[in-house]
């Protein structure tokens, strides 16, 4: 994540500050860190980016009505049930889609955690057909249940083979 | 458990990988290995912690089908790793095979071991597939190539999780984008004794890089062995990564060569005599723990770096480094040991290999 000082470098050190019984934690750069005067033993406090990690899910608690709690924690991922509070407390996924499921702040924590939010590098194109298959089928499931709140059936059981015909293709 | 498994094992216990007989080309010795690793995971399945015990298996018989139908991979070896007794799964971790991490899983999981164990591919850790290619000294490029030529050909067989805009899907938004983390290992014996250790790897991480001691933790880091490796996988290409890699590398290198010189011209006679002290405890010793061998091990490869011992061969040091860990003591032994007899044995091992003649001082 960024610096929270310069907001310009990747910072590479958390500060834990307590004054008055208040505890405050900074995401720091070296240099900004040299700028405050603090010192910083690296191997004692080791830089990984796991635990800055879990120190951002873990301050996403303040946003929520209660201590500890993020709005968006009962959100559940249609594909797999993983919900944003078990995703908060593992750090970890329930499956791929999840990435669409959580949507913005998601997007916002890998900003913050790469300092991007979109992959350079190796393309691969056998997936990116996978995902407009499975969007596809996304558009067409919606399409088939508003068919049967219409009671339209054999729009609704054209729609049922479209998805067919596409699972297939997606194996 | 397939009948030659336990042959297998037995096999690697008394020789090292591979790709560590190589390990002297790098002529100060100060760059040890290098690793590149890609997290991959397959389109329309759970990630393995949100999988049950059928889908799990079902991903490890679509890998293990998947791997055995490409080129790369003709030569390797696969082992399942459920039913491992706990010991045998600590080898692995030990031989770098495996992560710490797997070696707790309990599911269906396994590991595919290329010739040389140059190559490991963990399946159902936190990712569905975790890919590794290791080589001696800074290879990165090198590395890189013959890995990407296996993810490649795996990436036709399987259905890869992956979707604009973040690449490649992973279980932790930690390895998203490119999956890939390279890790240098690099030995800094000097940077130690002049105390710059910390304020070096402190500079270093300013190039976006993330650093731990190999052995022990915190404060209490022994062997001088560090691990280097990148800390974004997102929004930077693979050839951007191992970049920064090599140049970190270099940079440490460069003040790992600094500190020698200042040792070597500044106090002399203290490294000198901290080598032929370490050699001589490694040659005459009864009792070594692990920690007190790998700074012994450490001292002396610092010694030949800088010609200050002959006759010590680095792959000797590389060898007993390897095999002095405790659960190739115990397979040596073949049963599991307590801590106290694998000190005398790990001893027992280490005189046999290194004598204290070998230590002659050359003059520069």
């Amino acid at each position: 994540m960024l610096c929270q000082d310069c907001k310009q470098r990747v910072s590479t050190v958390v500060y834990t500050e307590v004054r008055e019984g208040t505890k405050k934690v900074l995401h720091l750069c070296q240099a900004c860190v040299e700028k405050r005067g603090i010192h910083t033993p690296v191997l004692k406090n080791p830089l990984q980016v796991e635990l800055l990690f879990k120190d951002m899910l873990q301050e996403m608690g303040e946003e929520g009505a209660f201590e500890g709690d993020h709005p968006l924690d009962a959100e559940t991922c249609a594909d797999c049930g993983w919900s944003f509070a078990r995703f908060r407390e593992t750090g970890l996924l329930g499956c791929p889609r999840c990435y669409t499921t959580f949507g913005e702040p998601l997007r916002d924590l890998l900003r913050r955690v790469h300092g991007s939010d979109e992959h350079l590098g190796k393309v691969y194109e056998k997936g990116e057909k996978l995902a407009a298959i499975e969007d596809n089928e996304e558009f067409l499931r919606e399409a088939l249940e508003e068919a049967v709140e219409r009671e339209e059936f054999e729009q609704a059981a054209a729609i049922r083979d479209r998805i067919q015909r596409l699972q297939r293709q997606d194996e | 458990m397939p009948p030659g498994l336990q042959k297998t094992l037995q096999e690697m216990s008394g020789r090292v990988p591979s790709w560590l007989e190589a390990s002297d080309r790098d002529e100060n010795g100060i760059v040890i290995s290098t690793s590149v690793r890609l997290a991959r995971n397959l389109h329309g399945h759970n990630f393995p912690l949100h999988a049950d015990e059928a889908e799990l298996e079902e991903v490890l018989e679509k890998t293990w089908a998947a791997c055995s139908a490409i080129e790369p991979l003709a030569d390797s070896y696969r082992m399942p790793l459920q039913d491992l007794p706990w010991e045998d799964k600590r080898f692995l971790v030990e031989r770098h095979l495996i992560s710490p991490a797997m070696s707790e899983i309990e599911g269906p999981a396994g590991v595919i071991i290329g010739p040389g164990e140059c190559l490991s591919i963990m399946v159902n850790e936190e990712d569905h597939i975790r890919l590794q290619q290791v080589a001696a000294g800074m290879a990165g490029e090198e590395t890189w190539s013959v890995l990407e030529a296996v993810d490649d050909a795996l990436g036709r067989e399987l259905p890869y999780a992956y979707r604009e805009p973040y690449g490649y899907l992973t279980a932790s938004p930690i390895n998203v984008g490119t999956g890939l983390r390279v890790s240098v290992l690099v030995h800094l014996p000097a940077l130690v004794l002049t105390s710059e250790v910390e304020a070096v790897l402190r500079h270093a991480t300013q190039n976006g890089v993330q650093v731990r001691g190999v052995h022990g933790e915190g404060s209490s880091v022994y062997g001088n062995l560090f691990q280097v490796s990148n800390q974004r996988t997102l929004g930077r290409s693979e050839a951007d990564i191992l970049d920064s890699l090599q140049r970190v590398a270099g940079l440490l290198t460069d003040h790992e060569q600094e500190a020698r010189s200042t040792l070597w011209h500044e106090a002399r006679l203290q490294l000198e005599d901290k080598i032929h002290r370490s050699l001589g405890l490694l040659s005459s010793a009864r009792v070594l723990s692990i920690r007190e061998s790998m700074n012994l091990l450490s001292a002396v490869r610092l010694g030949v770096n800088m010609g200050v011992l002959s006759g010590v061969e680095i792959s000797r040091l590389d060898e007993l480094t390897i095999l002095t860990q405790p659960s190739h003591l115990d397979r040596r032994e073949g049963r599991v040991l307590d801590s106290s007899e694998r000190d005398m044995l790990r001893a027992e091992l280490v005189r046999s290999r290194i004598d204290a003649s070998g230590g002659t001082t050359s003059h520069e």
